[in-house]
């Protein structure tokens, strides 16, 4: 008999032996070069692992297993990102605490993944949701909170810097509130007042690619636009280092050019606008509008404000109240994302009229969703001729269309390119508004000419300034479940002040209910032991707040999934390390991912969030590489078969997948 | 029989080895593809083939210590050649196709060289680190197969040392033959006519014409005898 190939023995025996000799345990080694492999680490679901996981797996391996025989030393770790929604979700069904499910559902994946022989160093698993790992979420937290982004060294500082600052320039208030919400404008961790995506049936608020057409994607619930207190990190001022780092990555082309536009990068001007209550009404007022177009506004025609718009307000007439107030209404249901994405011409008119600077024209002042608050200053010009947009807004509300460019046909659609000859600009001599006896003409120049022309003269005659835009946003980091990292914040005489330091991990405390409270507070509100002694430095419950005690309530908001996913690279290298995140033995050897393997799908989330993350930790000494993750490969999905038909064997009888 | 295909289930059925090389051979890693489990036998048939070569019909190690023949060192070294540079473009799904032709020319070959077994496993420990182990530990290799040491190819064996050449008779080919690659024109037209399957086409025949391109073509234009 020949020697038969008995997968199954010989599979047990190797993975007996690979765990006895422990074939895959990693250190640093400073006489070999090392190679870090990673995989985007997996959210352990209920339903195990499914074929489409190992995919990525398998193909990491493969090149970690490779470039250890060619003699790196290889990193290649696993753990996991054991926060979500799922586990909360299931746990308010059944009782059962989310940790039990989640640790269930980690056993049920590492038992599944070891069946596989991969080569992970087990010894360095983390997982996100237990206090050894999260303290270092909590302390980079707090890092940020106690760093401001210094615009002319482009980096962190320390917040003590700029106080320093405000005291020699005799800006710093006496009072502690007031020096508190003066901080507050600059922290990278702050908190804001911003629109967020609230879900009142889940009680929380959600990501925007946790909704899609106004439901949520778990539950398919409702989900309105609220503005509510909450944690944000300051990621759009990194915009800039985030774009230029691109340059220096082996991703895909097609991802990078992802994040370059939710980036956004636009330089353009802001160009001050008064306005009127009526077409012949005196001025009442004026407001910013950011153009990256300048040269275009001797084809202005009207003016759009983002519903959200504080102007909102201020410049609807009497007359259009009741229509402004009902199309706010349909705004609020509607997600930043999908108004990004649907292009279907929506707005109102509000009653005034904003004077265009330059020709010194009266255009009607519209309100539509296709402006975002967000963007430059939440309110435009509009030149249809030129500007898809407003072309579509424009025919829908019959408003003029003025050609700037010689021939374009705009008899179809807008002429969108900064291509030709401009002509119009202005129409007549009397349509140039005179600054210091000069008056802006661009007839006969080219378009990069007239975009030239014109910031000198907006420049030169005080008409505004040129200002880099960027339309990355900074990222909500509260959410209101349980299911969360804590917050080390208690909130002293309403002052939001940082638990020391040395008191970190603040471990989650036990709740009996993981629903918000009947008074709607978030399920941490169901927390009895949950407030800070300020004296005794320990977690008290809360019936003790008291503060002549020096006793104190604990933030009750939890952070978003994507707190745990963002530095989990570093902690892999030192992953038992309880002095701190990562030592810096372990991350000046392995310096940052060599090869990462994920799916495309995290383009504009964990992939911008943890690229700034590491860039914060970077400024600190912390992280040792501006960018984490040199090369990233992106895995295609693995679909389900498409033929819905199928041919019986041998004959040419064909059956339907119902009928089989 | 979609996403939710569970992978425990192909380990059970046919080893996670199996598994491995099947998620690969799907296609390339970064493009999206349907999942269709008829490749699953495929990979599996793929590694029986490859354990068989090591083994004689009585279960027992089947190496030789004899110099490898020119035919296999040159299946070895292309195959190293294409794995390297495939891994490099996470290229998995051709290197699987490649260790695959590897395999059926050796067993053709009835290679039984250690110099070219040994390496085998090496090549194959990244795509399937369990078989990989148990051939190397079988071949009395040193501690585990994944701190062996990555093959290089060496060009001298790619080189080819004959062409095989269709050789034609008035544009028409009529048998095939080897010719040594260094051969030159004139001694492929000595080779070709001087071979006994030429015989037939020559009798009663005159050569008009002869063409010869080394390594590409052999054409003998011939018309009857005045």
């Amino acid at each position: 008999m020949a020697k038969e190939y008995n997968y199954r023995e010989i599979e047990q025996k190797w993975h007996r032996l690979w765990t006895e000799r422990q074939t895959y345990k990693v250190t640093e080694d400073e006489s070999r070069e090392k190679f870090y492999v990673l995989n985007m680490f997996p959210y352990p679901s209920g339903a195990g692992l499914h074929v489409g996981h190992p995919l990525g797996y398998i193909a990491s391996d493969i090149y970690a297993r490779y470039k250890r025989l060619q003699g790196f030393n290889v990193l290649n770790p696993m753990g996991y990102d054991a926060y979500g929604l799922p586990a909360e979700q299931y746990a308010i069904k059944t009782g059962q605490h989310p940790e039990k499910t989640t640790f269930a559902n980690i056993d049920r994946y590492r038992e599944q993944l070891d069946k596989i022989g991969f080569s992970f160093d087990w010894d360095r698993e983390v997982r996100t949701c237990t206090p050894d790992y999260y303290h270092w979420t909590q302390w980079a937290f707090q890092k940020m909170f106690n760093s401001y982004f210094d615009e002319e060294l482009q980096k962190a500082q320390p917040i003590e810097k700029l106080i320093e600052k405000f005291k020699k320039e005799g800006r710093w208030p006496a009072d502690e509130k007031a020096q508190s919400d003066l901080l507050m404008q600059y922290r990278i961790a702050f908190l804001g007042e911003t629109m967020v995506n609230w879900c009142p049936k889940l009680g929380t608020v959600l990501a925007n690619d946790e909704v899609v057409e106004g439901v949520s994607v778990r539950g398919g619930y409702p989900v309105e636009q609220k503005k509510m207190r909450q944690w944000c990190l300051r990621v759009s001022a990194y915009s800039q280092r985030l774009l230029d780092g691109l340059d220096t990555i082996d991703w895909s082309e097609s991802i990078k050019e992802t994040q370059r536009n939710w980036i956004g990068r636009s330089e353009g001007a802001e160009i001050e606008i008064p306005y009127t209550l009526s077409k012949e009404g005196e001025t009442e007022g004026s407001f910013t509008i950011f153009t990256t177009r300048a040269d275009t506004m001797f084809g202005v025609t009207f003016f759009v404000l983002a519903p959200e718009s504080e102007l909102v307000n201020k410049v609807t007439t009497p007359e259009q109240r009741a229509a402004v107030d009902e199309y706010l209404k349909y705004v609020k249901s509607r997600t930043e994302r999908e108004r990004m994405i649907d292009h279907t011409v929506t707005g109102v008119f509000s009653g005034a009229y904003g004077i265009n600077p330059i020709t010194g024209d009266r255009c009607p002042i519209f309100i539509a969703e296709y402006v975002l608050a967000g963007y430059g200053t939440g309110a435009i010009m509009a030149v249809p001729a030129h500007d898809s947009r407003d072309y579509a807004f424009a025919q829908h509300f019959d408003l003029p269309i003025i050609p700037l460019v010689e021939g374009a046909d705009i008899s179809q659609e807008s002429y969108d390119a900064k291509e030709g000859i401009v002509c119009n600009s202005p129409i007549s001599e009397d349509k140039s508004v005179k600054y210091d006896g000069e008056s802006l003409c661009l007839n006969g120049l080219s378009i990069k000419e007239a975009i030239a022309e014109t910031k000198r003269f907006v420049k030169a005659h005080n008409l505004g300034r040129v200002k880099v835009n960027y339309r990355l946003r900074d990222a909500i980091f509260s959410r209101q479940r349980y299911w969360g990292e804590p917050f080390p914040v208690y909130y002293k005489k309403g002052i939001p002040t940082m638990i020391p330091e040395e008191c970190l991990p603040i471990e989650l405390p036990q709740v009996e209910k993981f629903l918000p409270t009947e008074t709607g507070e978030p399920p941490l509100g169901n927390a009895q032991i949950w407030a800070w002694d300020e004296k005794n430095r320990k977690i008290v419950d809360k019936k003790l707040i008291d503060e002549k005690a020096g006793i104190y309530p604990i933030e009750l908001y939890t952070m978003p999934g994507f707190a745990g996913s963002s530095a989990y690279y570093l902690r892999y290298m030192d992953p038992h390390n309880n002095e701190a995140l990562v030592s810096e033995k372990a991350a000046s050897y392995w310096q940052n991912v060599d090869l990462y393997v994920g799916g495309s799908e995290h383009a504009t989330g964990h992939l911008i969030y943890s690229r700034f993350w590491n860039k914060f930790l970077f400024d600190l000494g912390v992280s040792k590489k501006e960018e984490p993750f040199k090369k990233l490969v992106n895995q295609g999905m693995i679909q389900g078969r498409s033929n819905f038909v199928y041919r019986i064997k041998e004959t040419n009888t064909f059956v339907s997948l119902l009928e089989s | 029989m979609y996403n939710v295909v569970n992978p425990d289930m192909i380990v059970e059925n046919y080893g996670a080895d199996t598994l491995r090389l099947y998620e690969m051979f799907l296609g390339p890693v970064e493009q999206s593809k349907p999942w269709d489990t008829n490749g699953i036998d495929g990979c599996f048939r793929f590694l029986k083939k490859l354990w068989a070569l090591y083994w004689d019909k009585d279960g027992n190690l089947a190496l030789t210590d004899e110099e490898p023949s020119a035919d296999s060192l040159k299946t070895l070294h292309k195959l190293i050649k294409k794995v390297t540079s495939d891994i490099e473009m996470f290229s998995y799904n051709t290197s699987i196709s490649a260790f695959m032709v590897a395999v059926n020319e050796l067993s053709q070959q009835k290679c039984s060289s250690r110099t070219v077994l040994q390496t085998l496993p090496v090549l194959i420990a990244p795509f399937a680190p369990h078989i990989a182990e148990e051939l190397w530990e079988a071949l009395g290799g040193e501690g585990s197969v994944c701190d062996a040491k990555w093959p290089r190819y060496e060009e001298k064996y790619l080189v080819e040392t004959s062409v095989k050449l269709g050789v034609q008779f008035n544009g028409k080919v009529r048998f095939d033959m080897l010719f040594p690659a260094d051969a030159t024109p004139e001694q492929m037209i000595e080779l070709a006519t001087s071979a006994p399957e030429a015989a037939k086409y020559l009798e009663g025949m005159d050569i008009v014409k002869t063409i010869a391109i080394p390594k590409r073509i052999v054409n003998i234009v011939v018309k009857p005898k005045a």
